[in-house]
Order: structure tokens, then C-alpha cells, then sequence
């Protein structure tokens, strides 16, 4: 009786191509915000918005990370509470500093 | 056997290691970024708080020329796409191909950024480490990811070297996609950002 192996679990092309698309957008799109004119706070905020969705892109279709295995949500946990906390510990201060 | 073939095989065909989706290499693997997102998150925080406590940041725009680093962070999100396609390929061969292509591109992003660092350090206001608190953490931050991008290219160095299984691909690729996601902060936050 031969051991049953399971093949990795691989996004679809057109997924792949999708959001390679997708993330090369975000990042021209954060190009042309930082060339536009506008409020500093409001730039900020899109600016972390475009590179959230950046990220949130790669982790789920290149990284798979939506296989909900134990392991792998316990390493999403660590990596969206330190990425989360560092963006909005930022923004806190930054909003603070702008009202001080 | 499955790792003879996988490691050692002289075949066309693609080898698996023969572990599952989620063995040992990949929750290692997890468990490894997840303690180095803590990392990269603790510098961020102190980046942030650096930043704000400041009494003078400068525009990075009067710093740091966007163009280099928007060529490096796009060359950066191909070689996401070459490691993904690598880990599709059905291939040896095109295997080695995708991640030759993905060690170019890795290549590339390394040599930006020793240009840049040759440009920020040769340049008639040189900005050295210890310039100030914007130029200490731009060179910590960047420099931090830099040697990562490094340990990846040489992982993918190996890769190319033995005929590695695809669960072992698919793990490398995991560490490729982490440093690719790891770059975006640092790219927005320190490129994009405006000063206040």
C-alpha cells in the first residue's frame, strides 16, 4: 500500500497574474499620490491603505495564506499584530502630533 | 527514495519531497517569519516613534530619488511572481528557469541598493549612518531587508544548485514572498511618506 502524498496546493494562473497586476497598480498608484496635492494626513492614510491592500494581496495569493493551517495562523497572528501595531501606533503619533 | 529522487534524481520531471502541504519545512518555515515579522515590526515601531519625536525630519523626497527605488521595489514584486511561477513549474527545467530569473531580479534589487548607498554616501552632503536620526534609520531599516534579500538570493543560490523537491521550492518561495511583503512597508513609509 503505497503512502498517500498530497501535491502542494498552488494559486490558479490567472490569480497569480491577477494580483501581480494588481500589486504593480497599488504600487504605481502610491507613486502618483505622492505626486499629487493634497492634505499630508490624507496622503498618509491612502498611502497606508494602498500598502495594506499590498500586503494583504501577497500574504493570501502568494503566501496561500488562507490554508488556515495551525501553523500558518499562528505565524498570520504574529505578522498582522506586528505590521498592525507598527501602522497604527504610527498614525496614532502622527495624528497626535498634528494636533499638538 | 522520495528524497533520492528529489535531491539526487537525474529525471525531467519535477521531484516532491514527498511531504504534505503544511510538514515540518513549512511550519518551520512560518514559525521562522513569524518571529521575524517581529522583527521587522519592532523596528518599525521605532522608526515611527523615532519620526514623530523628532525635532527636524526631512522631506525624504529631498533625500532619496524615488525612481531607483520604485525600479527596485517593482523588480522586487517580479521576482514574487518568477518564485511563484517557479513553484507551478511541472519542469525541471523550467523550474531552474523561473528561479534563475528570480535570483536575477534579487540580484538587481541588491545592486540598487548598493548604488543608492554609493550615491547617498558619495554625494556632495554625503549621508552617512550617523548623519542624523532620518539617515540612521533609513540605513537600518533598509539595510536590515537588504541582508534578508541577500540570504534569499543565496537560498535560491542552492536551490539551483541540487534538484530540490517542490515542497522545498514551495518553502523557499514562502521566505521570497515574506521579504517581498516586507519591502512594501519600508518602501512607503520611508520613500512615501511626507514629512510633517
Amino acid at each position: 500500500m503505497s503512502e498517500r502524498v498530497d501535491a502542494p496546493v498552488r494559486p490558479r494562473a490567472a490569480a497569480v497574474a491577477a494580483t501581480f497586476c494588481a500589486v504593480a497598480l497599488l504600487t504605481a498608484l502610491e507613486l502618483i499620490v505622492v505626486g499629487l496635492e493634497m492634505d499630508r494626513a490624507a496622503r498618509i492614510t491612502t498611502l497606508a491603505g494602498l500598502l495594506m491592500a499590498k500586503v494583504g494581496l501577497v500574504l493570501v495569493v502568494f503566501m496561500r495564506a488562507r490554508e488556515g493551517r495551525p501553523a500558518v495562523r499562528l505565524a498570520l497572528t504574529a505578522i498582522v499584530l506586528a505590521a498592525g501595531a507598527a501602522i497604527v501606533l504610527m498614525l496614532e503619533t502622527i495624528f497626535r502630533v498634528g494636533v499638538r | 527514495m522520495v528524497s533520492q529522487i528529489a535531491i539526487g534524481g537525474t529525471d525531467n520531471a519535477v521531484p516532491d519531497s514527498g511531504q504534505r502541504v503544511g510538514g515540518v519545512g513549512a511550519t518551520g518555515m512560518w514559525t521562522f517569519l513569524a518571529t521575524d515579522a517581529m522583527g521587522f515590526g519592532a523596528l518599525f515601531i521605532a522608526y515611527g516613534m523615532l519620526r514623530v519625536r523628532a525635532d527636524v525630519w526631512p522631506d525624504p523626497r529631498t533625500r532619496l530619488d524615488l525612481s531607483p527605488a520604485a525600479a527596485m521595489t517593482f523588480a522586487l514584486l517580479t521576482s514574487s511572481l518568477t518564485m511563484t511561477l517557479a513553484t507551478r513549474a511541472t519542469t525541471l527545467q523550467g523550474r531552474r528557469t523561473w528561479l534563475m530569473a528570480t535570483l536575477v531580479l534579487g540580484l538587481a534589487f541588491l545592486t540598487g541598493a548598493t548604488l543608492e548607498y554609493a550615491h547617498l554616501l558619495t554625494a556632495p552632503a554625503p549621508m552617512g549612518v550617523t548623519t542624523d536620526l532620518f539617515a540612521s534609520t533609513f540605513y537600518m531599516l533598509t539595510g536590515f531587508h537588504g541582508l534578508h534579500v541577500l540570504a534569499g538570493v543565496i537560498g535560491v543560490g542552492f536551490m539551483l544548485r541540487a534538484k530540490y523537491g517542490a515542497q522545498a521550492v514551495d518553502t523557499m518561495g514562502l521566505y521570497w514572498h515574506f521579504v517581498d511583503a516586507a519591502w512594501m512597508p519600508i518602501f512607503s513609509m520611508v520613500y512615501l511618506w511626507p514629512a510633517r
